[in-house]
């Protein structure tokens, strides 16, 4: 069993008259499958991660292209099921139920997205 | 319109036989709506849970985290469902865990709730902003 330390933060300083700076971390206890791969997605829906091979896991994205119009859209069905979408430059981290597969469907072009898949150790 | 900087750390000295430590970090465009750091204590009825209302298919960054109290002080471990308003899940938070994530939702006009697993209730944080 290994442990895998995430942390957010997110700060604006211009925002309600407010400032915002959060933080928060967690120690995941995470154990089997560990997946950290590169695809380059295309405007044809193709599976990224196959539910079959995962039990609960936490699934960091990231869309490296840096062309505004290469958006990369997150999908639970192929070519239908949009659940979110990375603009060029964004990224995500959530824990994944695997209960779905994953599909990626770019708008143009071929941007790359980053995947790492951290399975979490059962309880 | 304001801008929003999320920052990401992954880091295990254990996962895999290569240390893991990266950072990475965006500067994101936002603007009305949007709800600041919020909580709120969340049910089995995820129609009763909505903190995100309705988006008109605009992007909305979304986070969350199970603050692993049902009430700011009790202690639970019951897992929570984030689910679009059509109660399909797309995430499930146990104690202590939390996502961040561009939503967009194919079905358009739809927004996100929570749904505890179970009949009980649990105290979640969260807030959004509309992409600008």
């Amino acid at each position: 069993m290994a442990t895998l330390t995430p942390t957010l933060t997110l700060a604006s300083s211009d925002m309600n008259g407010d400032v915002l700076n959060l933080s928060t971390t967690d120690s995941l206890s995470i154990l089997g499958q560990v997946t950290t791969k590169q695809v380059v997605t295309s405007t044809t829906s193709t599976i990224f991660a196959t539910a079959a091979n995962y039990t609960k896991s936490y699934v960091y994205l990231k869309n490296l292209s840096a062309t505004a119009a290469e958006i990369i859209e997150v999908e639970t069905a192929s070519g239908t099921g949009k659940m979110f979408t990375l603009g060029a430059g964004e990224f995500t981290f959530f824990p994944w139920s695997s209960l779905v597969d994953l599909f990626a469907d770019a708008a143009v072009g071929t941007p790359t997205l980053e995947v790492r898949i951290y399975q979490e150790a059962a309880a | 319109m304001a801008t929003l900087t999320p920052k990401l750390t992954l880091t295990s000295t254990d996962a895999t036989s290569d240390e893991l430590k990266f950072t990475v970090t965006d500067s994101l465009t936002v603007t009305a709506p949007h709800n600041g750091l919020s909580q709120m204590i969340a049910d089995q009825t995820g129609a009763n849970n909505i903190v995100v209302p309705a988006t008109g298919g605009t992007i909305t960054y979304f986070y969350c985290r199970h603050t692993g109290t049902t009430d700011g002080v009790t202690t639970t471990a019951q897992l929570v469902d984030v689910e679009e308003t059509g109660d399909a899940a797309f995430a499930r938070l146990g104690a202590g865990e939390w996502l961040f994530l561009p939503f967009c939702h194919h079905g358009g006009d739809v927004g996100i709730q929570f749904q505890v697993a179970h009949a009980s209730s649990v105290l979640m944080e969260y807030a959004y902003w509309t992409k600008g």
